[in-house]
């Protein structure tokens, strides 16, 4: 098995010995270029309650079976739950040759109900091993919250989840949280005649993974804490603080062709002269160990160069966590600081005017779509996610 | 100096971190030179590096010709029985130093020897070594690398050439009989007064105009005439003006209208390009400075200097040459009010701005 390529890197790698740190660091992950892309199974977790009768329904309707006829590989497979007041399975894996029965649209709406289905759904099946999970959750309504640890349970069976805000009538603060939680990311449909594009970018994505929300095996040293675990550029949480020991951490999905960042905060009670060694990573058999050197020598610490990478990366954490707060302050001088950084890191160009205009955006779907689509290539340069339509 | 995130008042932890270490907050490079001033810490200086050059006792490339042929460069031994008029060892090509007729079955020869069926027409050389050389260039025919290889064999000139394409241009006689030049696709461009040639048609040229294949300048010529040599001292760069009866402008600042460099320029920046202080002084000229008004009068050589409005007069000296002596008659400032008509053996020194230029006329 070809492994990824783990980095991690401190902000400055030399520090002040017999003195405690805080300190900015990074982790990327990028996969060989041989890795294959994996089959897809997509689990369409669908809204039928009554504001979803008549257009709603039959945009449903064309847009999963555009999926079935247009967009499958022979190797990949779909189900559908549908949910209104309570939930139901509405087709169990099928593949290429399967059909999908019409909706019937009614009554209320009930998040609980759906993410339970989809847990007992997922656990009732045989686990196929080696095959890339994608559930996509639509609303076009705010209903009964989930419970947060049920959503946040959902990659334990190998899948994330994505959410589409449909209309007016959804909220998306609500429905990005949702993804967040799940490893994945949120989708904007302001009219019904969006979700089948947002049902083609997903499937698009979930075509191109080659990882399938992989766990990042941590282990933290004695003194040191590593906090505010963040994935970059989409800024997606994924844990608060490690302490002293093992850990494991869900990631989302990683993608062909792509750079996995997470960004940290590192805290070391005293850093002792010579290597330190503060945490070591590591993901599908691929190892990476976070040193720092201690160092008496003054002239040598104020002198040691920014590791302009680290920098980006946490700049771009901050920024995208202050987009999806809604703090434009904290937000703009994040983009600001990154802006500066592109004079000795062309990469911060590209993710600077990225996230320039997704706070520019009118709406907070449209902010947190483009959040969700922005994506590192292997050198560390943004581009967004396209929607590309292959059949059309 | 406090932390712009969390007031922290900030000391050399922070620094060394580069990092608040209250509340991780990460500097940019303007809070670290700002800190680094209040807490009177040095400014980082990369270490200097000593440049590996000796200035007294430079290395020279060592003497070589090339074969037309292979375009091996011939050095030592190889070079001494090509100049005794021996082929050449690599390819076997006879040397054109031997005394013999070229070969007739040598094709890839350069043929300059114009057969009187093609119509030529002259053109000064204005940079290498052979400067102010009179040539004679085919008219009607590709023009390139190959030929002129053969009419500038001076080795001083291999880099000059190796510029110039296989096929550069081609020269044409207008529908008004004056002379045309044609950019033939040629890699580093066809240059007229600076403008590059571009397209199938044929621009017109004037007699006094600086063609420039790249590096190489040169210009058209009438077939007998008094011209003036104009040298810009500093870069050693000169180029020969034929003279005729109509008035020719001679800009001698930087740029052109078109806010390209100008050919005397470009050539002189070339030349300086290993010494950055005299390409300082250099560029103490200004981009649109002062101009020279040419023309045959009479015995002599009508000039007026003028310069633009804002722009100061330069300093005028007007001598007489007389084999290698020069007399120095006048010193004067020519401004567009006054015009002189000077005999031919005179010599016009110019300075302006840590920069001379010395124009010669000749019958």
């Amino acid at each position: 098995m070809s492994r990824p390529t783990l980095t991690a890197s401190l902000l400055k790698d030399v520090a002040a010995s017999n003195s405690p740190l805080k300190a900015k660091g990074a982790l990327t992950i990028v996969a060989s270029p041989n890795e294959n892309t994996l089959p897809l199974d997509l689990l369409l977790v669908l809204d039928v309650s009554g504001s979803m009768s008549g257009q709603g329904e039959s945009v449903l309707q064309d847009s999963t079976v555009h999926i079935l006829n247009n967009l499958m590989r022979p190797e990949d497979r779909i189900a559908i739950i549908t949910f209104n007041s309570g939930a139901q399975v509405h087709t169990a894996w099928t593949d290429v040759h399967g059909t999908v029965a019409p909706f019937q649209a009614s009554g209320g709406t009930n998040f609980g109900s759906a993410i339970n289905e989809v847990l007992a759904f997922l656990g009732s099946q045989d686990q196929q091993g080696n095959r890339a999970g994608v559930a996509l959750f639509l609303s076009d309504g705010h209903g009964n919250k989930a419970s947060d640890d049920n959503v946040r349970s959902i990659p334990d069976f190998g899948f994330t989840m994505h959410t589409i805000g449909v209309t007016n009538g959804a909220k998306p603060e609500h429905l990005e949280h949702m993804a967040e939680l799940a490893k994945g990311y949120y989708y904007d449909a302001p009219t019904f005649n969006d979700v089948k594009k947002a049902f083609q970018s997903i499937f698009n994505y979930g075509k191109t993974i080659v990882y399938a929300a992989p766990d990042l095996e941590v282990t933290v040293s004695d003194g040191v804490v590593l906090e505010n675990l963040t994935q970059t550029p989409q800024g997606l949480a994924l844990a608060n603080s490690l302490d002293a020991g093992a850990h494991s951490v869900s990631l989302s999905h990683m993608v062909k062709d792509t750079r996995m960042e997470i960004s940290f905060d590192v805290s070391v009670d005293t850093v002792n002269d010579g290597v330190n060694s503060l945490a070591t990573f590591s993901l599908q058999g691929a190892t990476a160990v976070l040193n720092v050197r201690g160092t008496n020598d003054e002239t040598e610490l104020y002198n040691a160069p920014l590791n302009t990478d680290v920098t980006m990366i946490a700049h771009s954490a901050d920024a995208a966590t202050a987009i999806k707060r809604g703090d434009d302050v904290a937000a703009t001088r994040a983009i600001t600081r990154m802006e500066k950084l592109a004079k000795t890191n062309p990469n911060a160009g590209t993710r600077t005017t990225i996230l320039q205009d997704a706070t520019k955006a009118t709406t907070i779907g449209e902010k947190m779509e483009t959040l969700g689509k922005m994506q590192s290539d292997t050198s560390g340069k943004t581009t967004l996610r396209g929607d590309e339509d292959d059949d059309d | 100096m406090k932390c712009q995130n969390c007031d922290k008042i900030l000391d050399k932890g922070d620094l060394g971190a580069s990092t608040c270490q209250g509340c991780g907050d990460v500097f940019d490079q303007t809070q670290i030179m700002e800190l680094r001033d209040e807490l009177n810490i040095e400014a980082y200086k990369p270490p200097e590096i000593t440049v590996p050059v000796n200035k007294d006792d430079p290395l020279l490339p060592p003497e070589s010709e090339q074969c037309g042929d292979c375009f091996a460069d011939l050095m030592d031994a190889d070079l001494e029985s090509w100049r005794n008029g021996n082929e050449c060892p690599y390819c076997g090509a006879s040397s054109p130093h031997s005394e013999g007729p070229p070969s007739s079955t040598d094709s890839e020869s350069p043929d300059t020897s114009n057969p009187s069926k093609q119509p030529v027409h002259p053109f000064i050389v204005n940079s290498g070594p052979s400067m102010g050389k009179e040539i004679q260039l085919p008219i009607g025919v590709e023009l390139g690398r190959k030929f002129l290889r053969g009419v500038l064999s001076d080795t001083g000139y291999h880099q000059l050439l190796s510029t110039i394409s296989g096929e550069h241009l081609r020269l044409h006689t207008m529908e008004d009989g004056s002379l045309g030049v044609e950019d033939l696709g040629s890699k580093n461009g066809t240059y007229l007064n600076g403008d590059r040639i571009v397209g199938p048609l044929p621009r017109s040229m004037q007699y006094g105009d600086a063609l420039s294949l790249h590096d190489l300048c040169l210009t058209p010529s009438p077939l007998s005439s008094p011209k003036v040599l104009i040298h810009h001292q500093q870069s050693g760069v000169s180029w020969n003006l034929p003279l005729t009866e109509t008035k020719q402008t001679v800009h001698l600042g930087r740029w052109t209208e078109t806010e390209r460099r100008t050919p005397w320029y470009r050539m002189a920046q070339l030349h300086l390009a290993k010494d950055l202080n005299q390409l300082d002084d250099l560029d103490a000229i200004s981009r649109r400075h002062f101009f020279m008004d040419l023309m045959l009068d009479g015995d002599g050589v009508g000039i007026q200097f003028w310069h633009e409005t804002d722009k100061e007069p330069c300093d005028v000296q007007i001598g007489t040459v007389t084999g290698d002596t020069e007399v120095h008659q006048t010193s004067t400032v020519l401004d567009a009010a006054v015009r002189r008509v000077i005999p031919f053996g005179s010599k016009v020194t110019v300075k302006m701005r840590k920069n001379t230029f010395s124009i010669l006329t000749t019958e």
